[in-house]
């Protein structure tokens, strides 16, 4: 009885610790005013961390903005000027590209030094993070999972 | 009943008690020269320089140097050093270094940097090749010298500069600031200044971490970096290291230390080490991101560099006053800065917190004063660099 007891603490520790990440990321991405739907699938690239990470995600996005099947979100900006002149008008423009100034996206549960992958499941209030991989938006595969 | 028979039994076993479970206090905080010090000086923002910036630079740069006259500032996204007339706040000359072909240096990256000697003797270093190019004014390159060869340097420190902890160059010898790139078991036999004579191209290191980091386990690689400055008058060296609130005096032929000196902050008292085991480190998988020491290391206040002021002989340490783990937690990373004045002979003479319209990560000093990025009118006006200028006056 005693050990159910504590399998079932554990279970719900870690559900909370799932949930609340989804709570968080999905009241963080509301304040994005575009069509919520769009946001089951999110890049979101930190200013600082991996430096040759963060330049492929960023140039990847840069070449790929027209087909890409995924908002971005641009998190712990420093210098707006040069991210700017680094990202080009295209993606500056871009609706599916968002500049969180106030670094809401640098939250503990949210953060990372490496480009991130979000899939968000609204339905089951699941959430998972991955390493970005550009091979998963170019052929649909789920690499990258951690 | 019992218990009352051997009071003196056991207050000694408390006694004992007591002494061995102490916790060794590694922090060596004292309060003279850190909260206790006669006040008599304040730092004031008393003027600002400001510079022209083209549509694409941004303010950061991880190289800035004040050489006669001259601004110079490294832009390592332009391969490009923009050098201006300190005094009219124009652009006096640009270095575009070309990535391939005659007189290139590469692609420069955030780990670039660059040193003025004269105007026909500039340093680039590429840290991503590890070698340093010397160029005339007109940006021709007439030597380059390998500092660090990449596919051989385990166990070697390796060279890291920024603005924090720049390059210095004293008789035609530069010394390099480097980085550990290894966790060990012992620090205090590791050299972390590359001495390199640019004349003959010889290399050596100098300059051994001191014990205190034998003693615990302090953090990411950046809590064990050296920031060095040279005392002209003294013609001595001065050594810091981030989690030491002690500087050091060394000569500059092989950096032994000649003298130990407290300089503590007012807004902090001693620095807590992530683990007391040394070893902590290589108990576990080195490559996984620990988000642990990630947390403890920008959430524990530290030392990030000293500079010594030639034109008022004082020095200046730069505290980082880092945000607390809910702070960071909610998305603050960015330490605050504190700087702390001391005369020639290390004594406090004044601290002051910088407010967050100034970024303490990029400065130089002038004749003028401490000059240190204005971060909120660059916000204002992303086509202008502005720097405070600070000076050192005697309180009313």
């Amino acid at each position: 009885m005693k050990k159910l007891v504590l399998l079932l603490t554990v279970i719900s520790l870690f559900s909370c610790h799932t949930n609340e990440k989804f709570k968080i990321l999905s009241e963080d991405l509301k304040i994005i005013d575009h069509d919520q739907s769009n946001f089951k699938k999110v890049i979101i690239i930190p200013n600082e961390g991996c430096t040759g990470c963060i330049s492929n995600a960023t140039a990847f996005i840069k070449e790929n903005i027209d087909s890409l099947k995924s908002n971005v979100i641009f998190t712990g900006i420093q210098d707006f000027k040069v991210l700017k002149f680094k990202i080009g008008n295209k993606v500056l423009n871009s609706k599916k590209v968002y500049f969180d100034r106030e670094n809401k996206f640098m939250q503990k549960e949210i953060a990372s030094i490496y480009p991130q992958m979000v899939l968000l499941d609204d339905d089951n209030g699941i959430i998972q993070f991955k390493d970005f991989d550009e091979s998963y938006f170019q052929t649909g595969k789920k690499n990258g999972a951690r | 009943m019992k218990i009352a028979k051997y009071p003196v039994a056991i207050l000694i076993w408390l006694c004992i008690l007591q002494v061995a479970c102490k916790r060794k206090d590694i922090t060596y905080y004292q309060s003279a020269n850190a909260e206790t010090y006669k006040k008599i000086f304040e730092l004031k923002d008393s003027s600002s320089v400001t510079f022209p910036l083209d549509s694409t630079t941004g303010y950061s740069t991880s190289s800035i140097q004040y050489y006669k006259g001259l601004l110079s500032i490294l832009n390592a996204e332009q391969n490009a050093l923009s050098i201006y007339d300190y005094k009219k706040g124009t652009l006096y000359k640009k270095l575009k270094f070309p990535v391939v072909g005659p007189n290139n240096v590469g692609r420069l990256d955030v780990l670039a940097h660059h040193y003025i000697i004269s105007l026909d003797s500039i340093l680039v270093y590429n840290a991503r090749q590890g070698k340093l190019y010397i160029l005339n004014q007109h940006g021709m390159v007439y030597k380059q010298i390998t500092l660090v060869d990449y596919k051989n340097s385990n166990g070697i420190a390796t060279p890291d500069a920024n603005v924090k902890h720049p390059l210095l160059v004293l008789k035609n010898i530069l010394y390099f600031p480097c980085d550990i790139n290894e966790r060990r078991t012992k620090y205090s036999d590791l050299k972390t200044i590359l001495k390199c004579n640019l004349q003959t191209g010889k290399i050596e290191y100098i300059a051994t971490m001191p014990e205190i980091y034998d003693k615990a386990f302090w953090g990411e690689y950046f809590k064990y970096q050296i920031s060095f400055t040279y005392n002209d008058k003294t013609e001595n060296l001065v050594l810091h290291y981030p989690i030491d609130p002690f500087v050091y005096t060394a000569n500059p032929a092989d950096a032994k230390k000649t003298g130990k000196y407290f300089i503590g902050s007012e807004k902090f008292k001693g620095i807590e080490p992530m683990n007391d085991d040394i070893t902590y480190p290589l108990r576990r998988d080195q490559n996984a991101e620990d988000k642990f020491q990630t947390l403890y290391s920008l959430t524990t206040n530290d030392y990030a560099a000293i500079f010594y002021d030639k034109y008022r002989n004082i020095y200046y340490r730069i505290a980082f006053l880092r945000p607390s783990k809910s702070q960071f937690n909610a998305g603050i990373k960015k330490p605050a800065s504190s700087v702390i004045v001391v005369n020639d002979k290390f004594e406090k003479l004044c601290e002051v917190p910088l407010s967050k319209d100034y970024d303490g990560n990029i400065f130089f000093i002038s004749p003028d004063g401490l000059n240190i990025l204005n971060y909120k009118a660059y916000l204002n006006n992303e086509n202008l660099l502005t720097f405070s200028v600070f000076n050192l006056t005697k309180l009313k």
